[in-house]
């Protein structure tokens, strides 16, 4: 008798939720489900760390469970697509930089901006210009003669074609006027690697993964292509302080799939607005070396507009863009 | 003065029943999430990372590491019972590791597994302990010639690594290698081999494919066989193996540790890196070679030893230089960040109690692992029970499973599907898949590495002989290719001289 009188009551409530769920929803009752940050690199990278200190402060936010999905492969693409392609419910919103755009114009395949509608801006990532302690240069006017003097003196480490860190490598000297030779490598960590056992002697990653290794005086920062000095760093300077003209930075922002419902897409860009402002996201990525400068959908779309306009000439320049793809 | 900080933190640690309380929750955690397919250690800890956002320091890295050292054992739960490796360290587990099962032999292969990690990874940890700076300098030599050069040396082993004919092993390696080139050239991200497509843009993760190439086919194997007789359960034999048979194979637990530290300490190199060439060293080294495969404890322990004992290599670049050595530990890297402990080139002189806490943390988390994984052992050989009809099914839902989750990507469950029915093909017609999954792993690390150097070296292949570690290195694969040969020659020369032979033809 006992036992029946459990089954029934189990199979009513899983009938009361079977049918609070759809009539929940249909009340608009924004967010009644869990909401998927999309991370388009594996974990244990920045975007992850973005998407789950972000994703955790939004649970907080917006009052329902939030999961990282990392959807990886393709250079990044195979995520995009994921987020391009999602249906535009308010439960499914991604993690994006540069990376994005290079593909967009590098491979046919990759979602192109305009399928991606932008929510909110996190946070600039200027590049910058590394040198090993061990090369003996401590600035960057001894560099620039050094490189004048015979370009192959210095090895520069920097991600493959499309990645940010070769688009700074691409930037930086010519801004400096010089020649660079650069070697690829997968990804931020195995070029500090690189850069730590010697095998390249430069690099033109952004501060987040050279941060301690500066702190601590193994590798140098000759100077930082944003308008301010970093945060992080405030005795390094800019190459604008230092007569070279080179602003260029990789940036975060969420997105989502475009034709979201306005009051939906209202409601998640202002939480992921207040989770991107709140103090404990501010204090774990500010000390990780992030620049924020957290803004809602109008501010997002603008920046992505000219980050568009700034890397395809750059991206033409170095014959990366693929056939078809070209802008008018 | 470290190892007297270590013992206090230890000791603080193992006093505190809420320390203990965390230990046991993450250990059980990494064991179960370990255990499934398609959840890595990796993802294992990014999935949990976010649990210790409200905690002290202290105790967040104790369960991150407790969660991470267990779940290396957990994934070989898996590839022991099902032939599914749960992590990609455990691919070589199941070689040896499943034949043990259907022979009734799980508890057994099991047992081997947990000691072997256990022993493995107090190893690896001792020798963080005592040789992390050593080790650090170890790893720095390397850079990409020498990168180049221990690929070419896991592919010089895995001739050693299959039963039958060398010849048809390589072809089935070169295979691997081939297959590891589809999708994104990782130096110049230029499409390689896709054909445009986007299923094929993403290349061949090597999970989805062992999944297919060992789990699925060894389904659709065993469904060709349901038509003539009905499935039987092996018999669950002693769970137990006996203490002295551990002992026994010390010194194929050692040599397995030895390769695990120090392949783990070499950044990017990594743990399935280091079980590959494990298993094909024991095996080489092995009287019974042709026993491998077919449920020989050696080739169950050698690498289970090298993949727990990678994570104490595997922490060398993170506490010594401040950069992580694999995905692992980045994520360990960026939980640690999270808390505001960033892990740099000061470390150790800035802050001995933090690397004692680690390496308190690592002790204790393989006690726990120890201790619920020989409760659990009781439990899991329960699986074995399952009658094979439903098993079969349980199997194949863990194979899509497991290959979609590793990257959320349904084409990582189409490619598994195809190495399946492949792999299903190849043993059929007798071709031997091991050496496939070897050049998949090395095959891409050889390629990137090697282009790199002669970038560096602008054309010249002069760059791998003039360093000490790569010259020794291909030397010693030139004898391991040679041995065979001198040695069929003089067998050759020798017959010659002796009319008997002559005589004999």
């Amino acid at each position: 008798m006992k036992r029946r009188h459990l089954i029934s009551s189990a199979l009513a409530l899983s009938a009361a939720i079977g049918l609070a769920g759809p009539a929940a929803m249909a009340q608009d009752a924004y967010p009644a489900e869990p909401i998927h940050i999309t991370v388009v690199w594996p974990a244990g990278g920045g975007h992850d760390l973005v998407g789950r200190l972000l994703g955790n402060e939004l649970s907080k936010v917006m009052d329902t469970p939030v999961v990282v999905d990392n959807v990886t492969g393709a250079g990044g693409t195979t995520g995009m697509r994921h987020v391009a392609d999602a249906d535009p419910d308010g439960y499914t919103i991604g993690v994006m930089g540069l990376h994005a755009i290079s593909q967009s114009f590098m491979n046919a395949n990759a979602p192109t901006m305009e399928d991606v509608d932008p929510l909110v801006y996190i946070s600039d990532d200027p590049g910058a210009l590394e040198i090993s302690a061990d090369a003996g240069i401590d600035t960057l006017e001894d560099y620039v003669a050094a490189m004048k003097d015979d370009p192959m003196a210095l090895m520069n480490g920097n991600d493959p074609q499309g990645g940010n860190s070769f688009v700074f490598a691409n930037v930086i000297p010519k801004g400096l006027g010089i020649d660079m030779m650069k070697l690829p490598y997968p990804g931020h960590a195995p070029t500090v690697t690189a850069l730590l056992t010697g095998e390249v002697q430069t690099a033109t990653l952004p501060i987040p993964p050279v941060l301690e290794q500066a702190k601590a005086g193994t590798v140098k920062v000759l100077g930082v292509a944003s308008e301010e000095r970093h945060p992080q760093l405030p005795d390094v300077p800019t190459f604008k302080e230092q007569g070279y003209d080179i602003v260029t930075g990789d940036f975060v922002m969420i997105v989502g799939p475009k034709g979201m419902d306005p009051a939906v897409k209202k409601t998640l860009s202002d939480g992921i607005l207040a989770a991107a402002q709140s103090a404990a996201f501010t204090e774990a990525a500010t000390s990780n070396g992030m620049v924020l400068r957290a803004g809602g959908p109008e501010m997002a779309a603008a920046e992505l507009t000219t980050q568009v306009d700034t890397v395809y000439p750059l991206l033409l320049d170095a014959g990366l863009v693929a056939e078809g793809l070209e802008r008018e | 003065m470290l190892l007297s900080t270590f013992f206090d933190t230890l000791a603080g640690f193992a006093t505190d029943p809420a320390m203990l309380g965390l230990i046991a929750i993450g250990a059980v955690l990494g064991l179960i999430l370990g255990a499934v397919p398609g959840i890595s250690s990796t993802m294992a800890l990014a999935i949990l990372m976010p649990v210790t956002f409200g905690m002290e320091p202290g105790p967040a890295i104790l369960f991150l590491i407790s969660i991470f050292m267990s779940s290396v054992y957990g994934g070989s739960v898996s590839a022991i019972l099902m032939k599914l490796p749960g992590t990609p360290a455990s691919i070589f587990t199941q070689v040896d590791g499943y034949p043990m099962t259907q022979q009734g032999k799980a508890g057994q292969a099991l047992t081997y597994a947990l000691a072997a990690s256990t022993i493995g990874g107090m190893i690896g940890l001792a020798m963080l302990v005592v040789l992390a700076p050593v080790l650090a300098g170890f790893a720095t030599n390397f850079r990409s010639p020498e990168f180049a050069a221990v690929a070419l040396f896991g592919i010089v082993m895995l001739s050693f690594a299959s039963n039958g004919s060398t010849l048809v092993a390589t072809v089935m390696g070169l295979l691997g290698v081939v297959l590891g080139m589809v999708g994104f050239d990782s130096l110049t991200d230029a499409q390689r081999l896709t054909m445009n497509a986007p299923a094929l843009q993403s290349g061949f993760n090597l999970i989805p494919v062992i999944i297919g190439l060992f789990g699925l086919a060894e389904i659709l194997q065993n469904l060709s066989g349901f038509r003539d007789k009905p499935g039987t359960t092996p018999v669950i034999g002693r769970i137990f193996v006996p203490f002295s048979d551990l002992v026994s194979r010390w010194k194929v637990m050692l040599r397995g540790s030895f390769i695990g530290t120090f392949i783990g300490a070499i950044p990017a190199a990594g743990s399935a890196v280091a079980v590959s060439i494990a298993y094909a060293q024991e095996r080489r080294l092995s009287k019974t070679p042709e026993k491998f495969g077919e449920g020989h404890p050696d080739g169950l322990v050698a690498p289970e030893a090298a993949n727990s004992a990678s994570v104490g290599g595997s922490l060398v670049p993170l506490i010594a230089l401040g950069v992580p050595g694999d995905t692992i530990t980045a994520v360990l890297m960026g939980a640690l960040m999270v808390h505001g402990l960033t892990p740099g080139p000061l470390l150790f002189a800035k802050d001995p109690l933090f690397v004692s806490w680690i390496y308190a943390s690592v002790l204790l988390a393989l006690m726990a692992t120890l201790v619920f994984g020989i409760g659990m052992i009781r439990v899991s050989v329960l699986v074995t029970k399952i009658p094979p009809q439903l098993m079969q099914v349980f199997i194949a839902v863990f194979c899509v499973i497991g290959a979609f989750a590793i990257r959320n990507d349904m084409n990582d469950v189409y490619v598994m599907v195809g190495f399946g029915v492949a792999g299903f093909v190849f043993s059929r017609i007798g071709l031997p898949v091991t050496p496939l999954a070897f050049g998949l792993i090395l095959g891409p690390i050889l390629e990137e590495n090697l282009r790199r150097s002669l970038m560096i070296s602008r054309g010249s292949w002069s760059i791998f002989l003039e360093r000490p570690i790569s010259a020794a290195l291909i030397a010693v694969c030139v004898v391991l290719v040679a041995l065979p040969l001198i040695s069929a020659g003089l067998a050759r020369l020798r017959r010659r001289s002796s009319g008997a032979a002559g005589q004999a033809r």
